[in-house]
């Protein structure tokens, strides 16, 4: 299912299948109810089963930007946010050489890689190690590393540079379509639905009141 | 057969569930090669050279070091050694046997072995020269003019980059040793019968590599110990003229 036909599920569910120009479904504030579902879907997953499945991760290929390098030892390049899974896991899943033989080893924060340094076998250098921050990554080998791949579970799968929203299956299996429809009904947008707004422009909390269009 | 650490990475990572990550490879690396020196076991040590500068009468062994077995300064060679002919008094063979030579410096690991040596009376201290390994460094005689020694001495079974070369043998314990640290470190993520039957695992295996490798030493060196035995009791007397 494209991400198109997922959110018009999902817009229909909420409305009862008639098209609808409220503001309270939006398709911005739709998308981030599906990924915030998904990511949820995707830790009690995780919780139960101890794997997360191949459908919910997407190939990525950073670019090397030259404009990004701000240092000759390391390659710097965009990343999209992950999705944490627990202390040991997260959604960095396969990170290494394009032909896959090789292995990068991932480390999610600045301290713990400055830790690694001081370490005979863990240092940089041996081994590529990527360091994941928020919205970038950091390549440190040997040598600068310009082209890599990776299988990652995003925290939008929107952002990942080779999705193509029209055509591309968005990331999550069939059995979690209805899980996925139960979670943003139930918690979000009955919520939303059920909410009166106070739709009159005159600076006092109207919403009690029924709404009366001006003639 | 020799394996790669990697492929104990692995299985370790199969055993933790932590196949869909590479955050915990580095510290997985880190405990199989832990695991891999603690095993103790005797081919754990093999017999290395290296070629190593002389700085300040000091030379500096490599890390993986462990005991020193001999030592010779390049580009000396025994040369114009004499030779002694012995008979033996029994059947009246004879045999040749170098010594006396110039050449021939005598090395010794403790001064006071050597001060030792002196007292016995045999005067042998004059060609004796002392040194000593410390920190690391191999520190030679103050007359010392070479600038490289060659070394062989006995140390860990390692690659180039320090980390310890691994027996196929050794998998299953190491993969055990590794998930057993992690489990304990992470402990909230595995449950304790888990945890306490690696540790199980890594114990039993860990002895019978141990018991492993004393026998298949036992087996190697069995033909020396033999020509020893035999060289002792059938031929004595060649024997000690070989040693003399």
């Amino acid at each position: 299912m494209t991400f198109p036909e997922l959110r018009q599920r999902i817009i229909s569910g909420a409305v009862g299948g008639s098209m609808s120009a409220d503001v309270r479904f939006d398709f911005g504030y739709i998308d981030s109810l599906i990924n915030s579902a998904r990511a949820t879907l995707i830790k009690e997953l995780f919780k139960e089963i101890g794997v997360v499945p191949p459908v919910y991760y997407q190939p990525y290929f950073p670019d090397y930007v030259e404009d990004m390098q701000d240092s000759a030892n390391y390659s710097t390049f965009y990343m999209p946010d992950l999705i944490p899974l627990d202390g040991t896991s997260d959604g960095g899943g396969f990170v290494g050489s394009i032909t896959c033989h090789q292995q990068f080893n991932q480390v999610n924060n600045r301290s713990e890689f400055a830790d690694m340094q001081r370490d005979r076998i863990m240092k940089a250098g041996r081994r590529a190690v990527v360091l994941i921050t928020k919205g970038r990554m950091e390549v440190h080998y040997k040598n600068k590393i310009k082209e890599f791949r990776m299988e990652i579970i995003a925290a939008d799968p929107l952002e990942v540079p080779s999705f193509n929203l029209n055509y591309d299956e968005y990331p999550i299996d069939a059995n979690s379509l209805s899980r996925l429809d139960d979670f943003i009904m139930k918690i979000h947008l009955d919520r939303a639905q059920n909410a009166v707004s106070d739709r009159i422009a005159n600076n006092r909390d109207d919403s009690s009141r029924p709404f009366k269009p001006q003639q | 057969m020799k394996i790669n650490i990697d492929q104990v990475i692995t299985r370790t990572k199969f055993r933790l569930k932590l196949t869909n990550s590479t955050l915990a490879n580095a510290y997985l690396e880190k405990l199989i090669d832990e695991g891999a020196r603690h095993l103790d076991k005797i081919d754990n040590y093999i017999v290395n050279c290296a070629e190593l500068d002389i700085d300040c009468i000091e030379a500096k062994l490599p890390d993986h070091y462990d005991e020193l077995l001999c030592f010779k300064f390049p580009g000396t060679s025994c040369v114009g050694c004499c030779e002694t002919v012995i008979t033996n008094p029994a059947d009246g063979t004879t045999a040749t046997i170098p010594s006396g030579c110039g050449c021939r410096r005598i090395f010794v690991a403790n001064r006071q072995l050597l001060t030792n040596f002196c007292d016995t009376g045999v005067n042998a201290c004059w060609w004796g020269n002392t040194f000593e390994v410390q920190n690391g460094m191999l520190l030679l005689p103050t007359s010392t003019t070479a600038t490289t020694i060659k070394v062989w001495y006995k140390g860990a079974n390692v690659d180039d980059d320090g980390i310890m070369v691994l027996d196929e043998d050794s998998e299953r314990a190491l993969s055990a040793y590794a998930a057993f640290q992690f489990a304990v470190d992470n402990f909230k993520k595995y449950d304790r019968y888990q945890i306490e039957s690696w540790k199980r695992e890594w114990v039993a295996q860990k002895n019978w590599l141990k018991g492993s490798a004393v026998k298949k030493d036992h087996q190697l060196h069995l033909p020396a110990v033999a020509a020893i035995a035999n060289a002792i009791f059938l031929d004595p007397w060649l024997t000690a003229d070989r040693n003399m």
